[in-house]
């Protein structure tokens, strides 16, 4: 209850500051909180537009929160959501014939598989070695883009464009989409159920068990015959497994292609909504819709208003991963 | 002639990367882990183009990028040595926080998406000399510091141990809170050689990553001057070497290859074990607010 | 120092001491763990501000708010972890904080002449060598030199020689006399008798907070100062019953454990045995080898030797899962405990995976057993969902028994200091269960500081002293005097 007033005044904290520094710049408070709130609330479509944002922020909410719960700081989610997608791509392009119950299947464990794999490095190298998993995952996430630019200009290139981005998948591949305009797509589902399954990993299963106790009380769990390294990789490659999966609602559900550089840091957000969700999977869910939400309407801020773009929601991120981070000063987890 | 040229190209893309490895070396010496480098040489880029796009004047330009630099160590300092927030967190934020408010603040003051007004050639430092020279300075005086200073050793031993300062009476976050600011003062060099030596104003997410090279470098130069001057300059070399390439289409590997070699490299060295002892360069204190 | 008291939450950790400290002598303050004697000391370097009570130094009245001050009065102190910085100099870490200065830089010949005129011959020490590399041995004479380099007379020494080599006491010794014959007062805090006879003129002896003894140590025995220490003769306990199978083949054996360490925790090759129903005693003061020793035998760390359970050698393997060894840690938040967690899912730690259904993990059967073990040991808390961080630290540790001795049932039970912190009653039902797990047949390495405790239990006693076995004793009825002698 304590640490649920403590989330929600920093994200009070995080609006009023950021609402100071627009209506500074010079844009009435009431014209943002207006538009902010019609940008939601105002009809079905603009709540399904919100979903939509709110469906990768899932993906890499939990992706943080797993790691976190090892007593890991995964700041990859970013890089190993594209090296999901890579893979999906991969698999999408590669299998052109399968039927679309096989297709998406298999496209969503390459997602899940390619973010794990990448993330696996990171748990691997601080399990054996003690590399700091903060310092490798920056590379990682440096390297992935390099990695991923390299194909999709390369070997996966659209042959029929000039952007950078890959050719477009089957039709079979396509994911449901619940109303013609709004891209929300049946990816969402896969969020949800995510959810659900991370909390059962973690809260009901032995492994979770194992894991927790690693990520809170360390010298215990070594004490106590649990396999330390071992559990620290699987937990990195369920991390990064989850990030992959925005692969899933993106070239899936919506671009229908991979274009360069698409997430533009969700991986980024997946920290804020973790922390926000105190790594509760299912608050993750709730922490996920606001972000999602304030994603949204900050695009409209840039259409409605002179003043605002829509990097006022980076604002308010930032701004809120600064006070929930100062109201819950880390226990030393390495 | 060709090689004065690769080299010098390869001093140009150094350049950044220097002033922002010292700044965090500063920074990370001192016992406060610093991955906020990129908000550093973004937030000191953008105000010294603003400045100048405004006044016209290279010394409010210069004194403002500085400025900007040093605001974002305040917040920084702030949450992390008084507040004892997660470094690595607090750095983050401030990443997310520089990125999001350089946008709206053009689009308030000059209707852009994220650029300030072109400079004209007159309100540009087009030489890289005082850059350089800057630079060595930067390089010498750190050198210095750590070498000879009371304050560097301070530093240090913030950094290492800090009980070793606590129990002579010394104030170690009032160390580390110098520390960092002079960091974030020397970053921002390398912000304002973004946007009025290199470019002609701020562009749209500037530092594209070089504070997390900086970084990188950082890490592969041990956190000791000279080797992390030597790691900026490879880095920068490689840098310009693919260009090159690339340009003259002599040879085809992929830029994407040469791209990643500073971080691929970085994670070799933290992948390798370090041989006697396994002996850990890192300040013994980063991120132990325990300690 | 006159009345001083001090406590901590309602704890009297000084009560009214009174403390004299004459110019050039060498003072001892002794007493067992948690005697109040680092915070009598903490209290006159300011580190920590006393509740009541007056400090006089020569006849003035002075009242330190932090070290600096009482540092600018002359007194010094080192404390029982040295703060020294590794990656810089011995010189660095001397001056560190009152730097000879110019202009900012530090002036590394003013420094270095000082410090050759304050150390002569006997206090050298390499200056520009990175201090990470010197032995343990320098890192004390770096942190003496730190004071003297203060102009420090009064100086105050916490546990010094607890990490130094016998030949770097010898030492470290000399040079201690040398300082009192150039004019300077020590103080040092001890437990070891032979270093009060062999080095101080006067010992003032603590227990529970207060003064029990003042004496010049020309005019007393060992006899007088262990009554002082220990607030009466030890008893002796004869062991009750034996259940130790002497014939069977060992629980565990250990041979030639070495363990090398730069200072405390080392091991140098010790061997020993525990036969099935027998309880081996490991007496010595703290910080001798006995964490190194558990650590070990769990192989977390790397030792040479061998180490065989039930004549199967345990190298590398996860002794705690594979072998089912139970444990009792001594740190009972850090190394035992899951703090955030409820009681019933601390009763499982380690043994998790006994309680799977279907990939799950059965929470109600975790319950139960938690409850089923618990019950015998009467831990006071509202049911075992509630978090064990509430609970008093006895009923913490009673957790931590019924988990490791009921819910195990090893073979081979390793206890350190299992009834630490822990009331009268509950220790009564620790022991019960303790010796009820030898009766049964297991094996059981009990290290405690309590002699006691050790006395009481063991079959058979052996003492750590520097990480070596400086004696070995046979139960029944023990000794306490000459096993307490062995330990210091």
């Amino acid at each position: 209850m304590k640490n649920f007033k403590e989330s929600l005044l920093s994200v009070l904290a995080g609006i009023v500051l950021s609402l100071i520094i627009t209506s500074l710049l010079g844009e009435s408070p009431i014209t943002i909180i207006k538009t902010m709130y019609y940008s939601v609330f105002s009809s079905f479509d603009q709540l399904s537009y919100v979903l939509f944002y709110t469906t990768p922020l899932i993906f890499t909410g939990l992706s943080v929160a797993v790691a976190f719960h090892a007593g890991l700081f995964n700041i990859g989610s970013e890089g190993q959501l594209y090296i999901g997608s890579l893979f999906t791509t991969f698999f999408s392009l590669t299998f052109l014939n399968l039927p679309s119950f096989f297709a998406i299947t298999g496209a969503i464990l390459f997602a899940f598989l390619g973010g794990g794999l990448w993330a696996a490095i990171a748990g691997f190298l601080k399990a054996k070695r003690g590399s700091h998993e903060v310092i490798v995952t920056i590379m990682l996430n440096f390297i992935s883009y390099a990695v991923c630019g390299y194909f999709i200009l390369g070997a996966f290139k659209n042959p029929h464009s000039q952007n950078p981005e890959s050719a477009e998948i089957g039709l079979q591949y396509h994911l449901h989409r619940f109303s013609g305009d709004a891209p929300l797509n049946a990816a969402i589902f896969l969020a949800i159920f995510c959810a659900i399954l991370t909390w059962l990993l973690l809260y009901k299963t032995n492994w979770g068990f194992e894991v927790r106790l690693i990520g809170s009380s360390l010298e215990t769990a070594r004490r106590s015959g649990i396999n330390i390294k071992r559990r620290l990789i699987e937990a990195m490659f369920l991390s990064g497994g989850l990030a992959g999966l925005v692969g899933v609602h993106e070239i899936l559900g919506h671009a229908y292609k991979f274009k360069d550089q698409f997430s533009n840091g969700l991986g980024f957000v997946g920290i804020a909504v973790a922390l926000l969700a105190r790594n509760k999977p299912l608050m993750v869910l709730f922490s996920a819709l606001l972000f999602g939400a304030l994603s949204k309407s900050a695009l409209d801020l840039e259409l409605d208003t002179e003043k605002i773009t829509r990097d006022m929601a980076l604002i308010i991120q930032g701004l809120i991963i600064l006070f929930v981070a100062a109201s819950q000063r880390r226990k030393n987890a390495s | 002639m060709l090689l004065d040229d690769l080299i010098l190209s390869a001093v140009r893309i150094s350049l950044p990367l220097i002033f922002a490895a010292y700044g965090g070396m500063l920074s990370e010496k001192s016992g406060v882990a610093n991955i906020a480098l990129e908000a550093y040489l973004l937030f000191s880029s953008f105000c010294a183009a603003a400045v100048m796009a405004l006044t016209h004047n290279l010394g409010f330009s210069i004194l403002s990028g500085l400025l900007g630099g040093v605001f974002v160590g305040i917040i920084f300092s702030f949450f992390t040595v008084k507040v004892k927030s997660d470094q690595i967190i607090a750095g983050m934020a401030l990443n997310i926080l520089a990125t999001g408010l350089i946008p709206v603040l053009c689009k308030a003051f000059y209707g852009t998406s994220g650029q300030t007004p072109s400079l004209e050639i007159q309100d540009r430092i087009s030489s890289t000399t005082p850059f350089i020279i800057a630079a060595l300075l930067v390089f010498i005086g750190t050198f210095i510091l750590f070498k000879k200073s009371v304050f560097g050793l301070r530093v240090t031993a913030a950094g290492d141990h800090p009980p070793a300062l606590r129990s002579q009476g010394i104030n170690v976050d009032f160390v580390r809170v110098k520390a960092i600011l002079i960091g974030a003062a020397i970053a921002s060099v390398g912000g304002i050689y973004l946007s009025l030596g290199a470019g002609s104003g701020y562009t749209r997410n500037m530092s594209a990553g070089r504070g997390f090279i900086a970084l990188a470098a950082l890490i592969f130069g041990r956190w000791k001057p000279i080797p992390t001057l030597l790691a900026c300059l490879f880095f920068g070399f490689f840098d310009s070497l693919q260009i090159f390439l690339q340009t003259s289409g002599t040879l085809t590997i992929p830029t994407q290859f040469v791209q990643v070699l500073p971080y691929l490299l970085t994670l070799v060295l933290l992948a390798v074990p370090t041989g006697k002892a396994q002996k850990n360069f890192a300040p013994q204190a980063i991120n132990r607010p325990d300690l | 120092m006159r009345e001083v008291s001090k406590s901590y939450a309602g704890f009297n950790a000084n009560k009214k001491v009174n403390f004299n400290l004459k110019h050039g002598s060498i003072h001892a303050i002794a007493g067992e763990n948690g005697a109040g004697k680092s915070t009598l000391m903490k209290v006159l370097f300011g580190l920590t501000k006393p509740n009541s009570g007056e400090i006089l130094i020569n006849g003035e009245k002075k009242s330190f708010k932090s070290p600096l001050e009482a540092i600018a009065s002359g007194i010094g102190m080192v404390q029982q972890h040295f703060a020294l910085s590794g990656v810089i100099s011995a010189l660095e870490n001397i001056i560190l904080g009152a730097e000879p200065q110019k202009f900012g830089f530090i002036n590394h010949k003013e420094a270095l002449t000082q410090l050759t005129q304050i150390a002569k011959d006997n206090l050298n020490v390499p200056w520009e060598r990175e201090t990470n590399s010197l032995p343990i041995g320098e890192h004390q004479r770096i942190e003496i030199l730190k004071l003297l380099f203060r102009k420090a007379k009064i100086l105050i020494l916490d546990e010094p020689t607890g990490v130094l080599t016998p030949k770097e006491v010898k030492r470290f010794f000399e040079l201690l006399k040398n300082l009192k014959a150039q004019g300077h007062s020590i103080v040092i805090i001890t437990h070891k008798l032979d270093e009060i006879f062999e080095l101080c003129d006067e010992v003032t002896v603590l227990r529970r907070g207060q003064v029990t003894g003042h004496f010049k140590v020309s005019s007393i025995t060992k006899d007088d100062l262990v009554q002082a220490m220990i607030g009466r003769r030890l008893k002796n306990l004869p062991k009750e019953k034996s259940f130790a199978q002497n014939d069977a083949p060992s629980v565990l054996k250990v041979q030639n454990l070495l363990v090398s360490k730069p200072g405390r925790g080392k091991l140098s090759g010790i061997s020993f045995q525990i036969k099935p129903g027998e309880i081996l005693g490991v007496a010595g003061v703290e910080g001798n080898g006995q964490q190194t020793l558990v650590e070990a035998l769990l192989e977390l760390e790397k030792y040479s030797g061998q180490i065989f359970f039930e004549s199967k050698n345990t190298k590398n393997l996860n002794v705690r899962r594979d072998l089912n060894y139970g444990l009792i840690s001594e740190d009972r938040h850090h190394q035992s405990l899951w703090l955030d967690e409820s009681v019933a899912n601390n009763s499982v730690i380690g043994l998790s995976s006994r309680f799977l259904k279907n990939c799950f993990l059965n929470f109600k059967a975790v319950s139960e057993f938690s409850e089923k073990v618990l019950k015998k040991y009467d831990v006071s808390m509202q049911n075992v969902q509630q978090k064990v961080s509430g609970l008093s630290g006895g009923n913490q540790q009673k957790v931590i028994i019924a988990r490791e001795i009921d819910g195990r049932a090893p073979k081979l039970l390793i206890a350190s200091q299992p009834t630490r912190g822990v009331d009268v009653g509950a220790i009564e039902s620790i022991h019960e269960s303790i010796i009820s797990l030898a009766q049964n047949g297991s094996g059981i390495l009990l290290i405690s500081s309590e002699l006691e405790e050790i006395c009481k239990l063991s079959d058979r006693v052996i003492v750590l002293r520097n990480g070596e076995i400086s004696a070995e004793f046979m139960g029944p009825q023990y000794d306490t005097q000459k096993i307490g002698e062995a330990m210091v």
